[in-house]
């Protein structure tokens, strides 16, 4: 009897013990509530029947939902991705709302002044607030472009940095299922609970950081995969990413992967979705490359276009052939994969309606050169050599078998551009010379109304009808692509949010710790605790009632 | 029934607070600016469309501003011009009564000493600048007097002439997005005799020597004036006067054509403004309407996601408060 005292008193200490465990991680990350399990003893024959022996500790099980645990898994990755882009392309949808401070009514103020010149060509007071309002557009632009490159750092510090995150939890959980598997061979029967929780919530917080699959093997260990199948974890091993430069695109990182002591491949960026790394990879791909490459489309075809119009005129002094805006490069030079060099210029004559506001990604297979345009790589030319022209551009150079360049011509760019004048007698309104005999005089302003008209005049983005879009225009669409996409990732973080949410209540419904039922229970087993001491304290009187009819 | 696990409360609670805050702060955001979009996520085409009205509004205004640069520079023309005019109306009167056979020698002197100062005003108001100095009807060429008294060719060979140092050019000011006004009368024509003085541009010669076309109406003028002067034409002359009223007459006739279509211009100036005036309130109504917040519907708001927070706030603060430990 006291034998049964004790299994109960034990048990009862136990599910004491257990319950403390649970009230003190009720607000642990990933903690699964436990519970004692108990049966009963192996009853013993007493010739008629019988006995009961007290009762047996069969283990401490943890209430755990694997399919639960497989969801929770997917939706936070999902979440994380969705709330990282919301939050990722806030600035850029800040940047470009403000009423005031933002690239059009700079745009708008500019051709004010282009039109008080057409009105007063004589007057230098009026050059110079042109020259002035040419400033200050060139340096909205330039403080656009210098935000989106201070945006852009941080994203490639962080690609790195999440790199080097998500290799250490790997190695977390290949260093627990090191763990877990010798704390199961030392008894198959008990699951080391808290292990598992912790593996689980580290698979958890890698979830945030890019989109994985795990599987539990037979021993119980646990396989991560990433992007296309790549083993991430397996057993005790577990790889390594790394956010490395691309030799085929200047200022853009690319994320490589090695196991063990494999070689280091290149994960395609398709393939790394969900997660931070995901939330990255999209955001620079889809927001910040198509909106830096649109600003920049807009400052070199704002100043090209301009400028031709501005060399055919002249100035007060006579001067003629000059830029009003400086800084847009005749060539830039984009080096291959293999070290090739690729030349990209302006198309002669200028053909400004024929660009757009695009990046190429352009392969050379050995046979045939392909372009595609970055942000979808949908292929617009392929063919056994480049063009020489291509949607308003010059490309010279040849590229190596297997070489591969990103050419980016406008992303640059309105991180450039300036005035290029400084006397404001030199801006050309004039048709002909002013100065001479046979040209015209100070009231010319012919050239002034052709710069003028560029402000209402459809100059960009032609289809088989003509230009269809003026800077303006072109501005206020890239603005609208922009705000569609911000939207549109807000939509996505809330709604992931509510169906991880949704997912969390399941999951903390079954396995989280309620603060009440831990304090019932602990009501009722300091109530079986004091049972089973009472069932000891008759054993002892009973003894004692024997001990005294013997005496 | 739907077991809920500690954290859970808190979660929930927090993630309300935090919801109804951030919808509080935004209806915040547009009650202190005033606008409806405060970034293009918010409407993302309304956006577009209010960057585009914003463009049109301000190219509107500039029509406005150079309807007014016209306005002025086309008014101070019409003035010159009518002042032109009743110079001519004068000189002609005086060319008829010097017509008069009865007149002496010396009353013809008198008369034709009247008409030289005349003309001298003539090219006066020939030579007009507006208020920044600029020539009114020297063309593009409006940095110099454009009527101009003397050796026209640079030959030292014919007698002083006058002679137009303008050009045949008409400066044009956009007023509307596909009309563009003629903002000056030029004093010569490109090809033939003609503008304001009968001058043909044609016969320009940058040289060596220089040959500047001839104003044919001053020159005109001049002969007639010389051909009633005793002094110049002798005192026996018949009836020269024929010569002078046609001059004027011809000279006249030209001026007011100028007179007609500026004045038809100012008319339409002033028609344009009403129009553009009446675009940029259409203008300033639409982005209104895009751009703008309801006042009244925001506030109602506003006060609402106020009420809906202090709700959350209060009933989290006595949910957390349960707990069966308090009991124990």
């Amino acid at each position: 009897m006291l034998q049964i005292g004790l299994t109960g008193l034990m048990a009862a200490r136990y599910r004491l013990d257990t319950a403390s465990h649970n009230i003190a991680n009720a607000h642990t990350d990933g903690y699964s509530r436990q519970r004692v399990t108990q049966s009963t003893q192996f009853p013993e024959y007493a010739g008629f029947g019988y006995i009961g022996r007290g009762t047996l500790l069969v283990g401490v099980e943890r209430l755990y939902d694997q399919f639960l645990q497989g969801n929770l898994l997917s939706a936070t990755t999902r979440q994380a991705q969705g709330e990282q882009l919301k939050e990722l392309v806030a600035p850029l949808n800040n940047l470009v709302a403000d009423p005031d401070a933002g690239l059009s009514p700079a745009l708008q103020q500019f051709f004010t002044a282009v039109q008080e010149v057409a009105d007063n060509p004589e007057n230098v007071a009026a050059r110079q607030s042109l020259l002035a309002q040419g400033q200050v557009l060139t340096a909205r632009f330039r403080l656009f472009d210098n935000r989106m490159d201070e945006i852009r750092q941080d994203v490639e510090q962080r690609l790195d940095h999440v790199a080097k995150q998500v290799n250490v939890l790997a190695k977390g959980i290949a260093e627990l299922n090191q763990q877990i598997l010798r704390a199961s061979t030392r008894s198959d029967e008990a699951p080391p609970n808290d292990l598992l929780d912790q593996r689980d919530q580290k698979a958890s917080e890698l979830a945030k950081l890019i989109g994985i699959k795990t599987v539990i093997d037979d021993k119980g260990m646990m396989s991560v995969f990433i992007g296309s199948g790549q083993t991430l974890v397996q057993g005790v091993a577990s790889a390594t990413l790394a956010a490395a430069s691309d030799p085929a695109d200047g200022n853009h990182r690319q994320i490589t992967y090695q196991f063990g002591s494999g070689t280091a491949q290149v994960l395609p960026e398709k393939l790394l979705s969900g997660g931070e790394l995901g939330a990255l990879l999209a955001f620079r791909r889809e927001g910040l490359d198509r909106i830096q490459d649109q600003l920049g489309f807009l400052a070199t075809t704002f100043a090209l276009a301009f400028n031709n119009q501005h060399r055919q005129g002249y100035g007060l002094d006579g001067s003629t052939n000059l830029d009003l805006f400086s800084g847009i490069p005749a060539t830039q030079n984009f080096t291959g994969s293999a070290g090739s060099t690729i030349t990209v210029g302006w198309a002669v004559p200028l053909n400004v309606a024929a660009m757009q506001p695009e990046s190429y990604e352009v392969r050379f297979d050995g046979a045939n050169y392909t372009i595609a345009r970055t942000r979808d790589g949908q292929t617009l030319y392929s063919g056994a050599a480049l063009p020489a022209t291509f949607q308003g551009l010059t490309l010279a150079g040849t590229l190596a078998a297997n070489e591969r360049v990103i050419l980016r011509p406008f992303q640059a760019q309105g991180g450039v551009v300036g005035v290029n004048l400084t006397d404001p007698r030199q801006v050309a309104a004039a048709a002909q010379d002013p100065t001479t005999l046979t040209g015209s005089g100070p009231a010319d302003n012919v050239n002034m109304l052709a710069l003028a008209a560029l402000q209402t005049n459809k100059t960009l983005l032609a289809n088989a009808s003509g230009a269809t879009a003026t800077f303006q225009t072109a501005w206020s669409s890239a603005v609208a692509e922009l705000g569609s996409l911000a939207r549109s990732w807000q939509t996505e973080a809330s709604a992931s949010k509510a169906l991880l949410d949704q997912i969390k209540a399941m999951r903390d419904g079954y396995a989280g710790v309620n603060l009440d039922e831990e304090a019932a229970n602990l009501i009722e087993f300091q109530q079986s605790y004091q049972a089973a001491s009472k069932t000891m304290q008759i054993a002892q009187k009973l003894f004692d009632e024997v001990l005294a009819i013997a005496r | 029934m739907l077991r809920i696990a500690t954290s859970q409360v808190y979660d929930r609670n927090i993630f309300a607070l935090q919801r109804n805050q951030t919808q509080l702060h935004q209806t915040q955001q547009q009650v202190a600016s005033g606008r409806k979009l405060v970034v293009p996520s918010d409407d993302p085409v309304r956006a577009a469309r209010s960057l585009e009205l914003q463009q049109s509004q301000s190219v509107n205004r500039q029509f406005l501003e150079n309807i007014g640069y016209a306005k002025d520079v086309l008014g101070l023309t019409n003035t010159r011009l009518t002042q032109m005019s009743d110079t001519l109306q004068y000189m002609r009167d005086k060319f008829v009564q010097a017509g008069n056979a009865a007149l002496a020698a010396s009353d013809r002197a008198a008369i034709a000493a009247d008409l030289r100062s005349q003309l001298e005003n003539l090219v006066g108001l020939a030579n007009s600048q507006d208020g920044q100095g600029n020539y009114l009807f020297g063309g593009f060429k409006n940095d110099q007097p454009p009527i101009a008294f003397g050796d026209h060719d640079g030959n030292g060979l014919t007698p002083a002439r006058y002679y137009y140092r303008g050009d045949a050019n008409v400066k044009q000011m956009q007023v509307g997005s596909t009309r563009l006004i003629d903002a000056n009368v030029p004093g010569s024509a490109p090809t033939t005799a003609g503008g304001l003085f009968e001058a043909n541009q044609s016969t320009f010669s940058a040289g060596p020597p220089t040959v500047y076309p001839l104003a044919q109406f001053f020159n005109d003028l001049r002969d007639a004036i010389d051909a009633i002067d005793p002094a110049t034409a002798g005192a026996t002359t018949q009836h020269p006067a024929s010569l002078g009223v046609a001059a004027a007459d011809r000279f006249l006739a030209r001026v007011q054509t100028y007179t007609a279509k500026v004045g038809s211009q100012l008319a339409e100036l002033d028609a344009l403004t009403q129009m553009n005036q009446a675009l940029d309130t259409d203008y300033a109504q639409a982005r209104s309407r895009i751009e703008d917040l309801d006042y009244h519907e925001a506030l109602a708001r506003l006060a609402q996601q106020q009420m809906v927070l202090n709700a959350a706030q209060q009933s989290f603060v006595k949910v957390a408060n349960l707990s069966l430990f308090n009991y124990l």
